[in-house]
């Protein structure tokens, strides 16, 4: 694809003269425009200045910093319990389980609603037995039993 | 990065060892403090131990996130101490065997390059360090700042604008 001047212009103003620097993906466009167009070579050549310029900073020589970094304290690695549930449930990525641990969640899916939905219901009918009235001796049941017959009498 | 999160102090260290001078450098591009930069480099890479499960592999690399973390730590420092820039002016990193006026000269270029550099509005000197200095790629470091890539084009140039008038000023006055 062919760049236009002012496409050329825009990356030079941001990227400067070494086309190493500039985006890949406009890289041989820009090549090819530099090659055959004098101003932008000149806008080339005239980034560069600045960008000889910018290799003048001068960084300390950090003396002893990796080994600084290396040997500060390091807190010792305590997952959280969720993190070490999710990674104790979940297989590592590239582990073989990865490709089968969704389809398997998916089909476990029924089962465990299932489980929820019948905890619900034994919970529901929980509830009713508070109603039913509890005989904890065999005297007692006849003696319900008896008035259940003067009832119907009645 | 798998085994720094599993506690592994060797892949620590390997990691300290391929990106530890390169964020401290970033950190003093940005700061102009060499203590400054080497506390955000230390902090840095304590998050990147205490983080390390949170990386992933498919979103950026390493030297990526690390950029990130040191940018949001530069970035806040800035915020929280306005005059945390100012850029280190001794000789020590001088080269000995420049003579004495080839020192004043090298030394004045440097002073003025990291001047020019230090009074960049925040976003424009972290686009420009991170693309020229630090060698990022425009869609890592756009997507570090949060901005789109024409955004960062744009701070690019005002930053490079500034800088070469400034530049220009420092060598007329001169």
């Amino acid at each position: 694809m062919n760049m236009s001047l002012q496409r050329f212009t825009d990356l030079v103003d941001a990227y400067g003269g070494d086309l190493g620097r500039w985006p890949e993906s406009e890289r041989q466009s820009a090549c090819l425009l530099a090659e055959h167009n004098v101003h932008a070579q000149s806008l080339l050549a005239e980034a560069s200045g600045l960008d000889n310029e910018l290799g003048k900073f001068v960084l300390p020589a950090f003396s002893g910093l990796e080994k600084k970094l290396i040997n500060q304290a390091l807190p010792s690695r305590q997952p959280f319990f969720m993190e070490r549930l999710a990674s104790w449930m979940l297989p590592q990525p590239g582990h073989v389980l990865t490709q089968l641990w969704r389809p398997a969640a998916a089909a476990c899916l029924p089962l465990v609603l299932g489980l929820y939905i019948g905890g619900q219901m034994e919970v529901g009918a929980g509830l009713n037995a508070i109603d039913v009235y509890v005989v904890s001796s065999e005297e007692e049941e006849l003696y319900l039993i008896s008035l259940s017959d003067y009832a119907e009498v009645m | 990065m798998e085994l720094i999160a599993s506690g592994d102090q060797s892949a620590y260290a390997e990691a300290v060892r391929r990106h530890g001078r390169s964020i401290a450098a970033y950190a003093y591009r940005m700061i102009g403090q060499q203590a400054d930069a080497e506390d955000i480099a230390q902090e840095t890479f304590l998050r990147l131990w205490t983080h390390a499960h949170r990386w992933q592999a498919d979103k950026a690399a390493v030297s990526t996130w690390l950029h990130r973390i040191a940018h949001n730590l530069c970035v806040d420092l800035l915020r929280r101490d306005k005059s945390a820039i100012n850029m280190a002016l001794d000789d020590e990193h001088a080269d000995p065997a420049l003579s004495s006026e080839q020192l004043i000269s090298l030394d004045a270029d440097r002073v003025s390059l990291q001047l020019a550099i230090s009074t960049l509005p925040e976003r424009q000197r972290s686009a420009l360090i991170m693309t020229h200095y630090q060698g990022l790629s425009d869609k890592v470091v756009a997507d570090i700042m949060d901005v789109s890539v024409d955004a960062l084009e744009s701070l690019l140039a005002r930053a490079r604008k500034t800088i070469k008038v400034r530049l220009l000023y420092d060598k007329l006055k001169k």
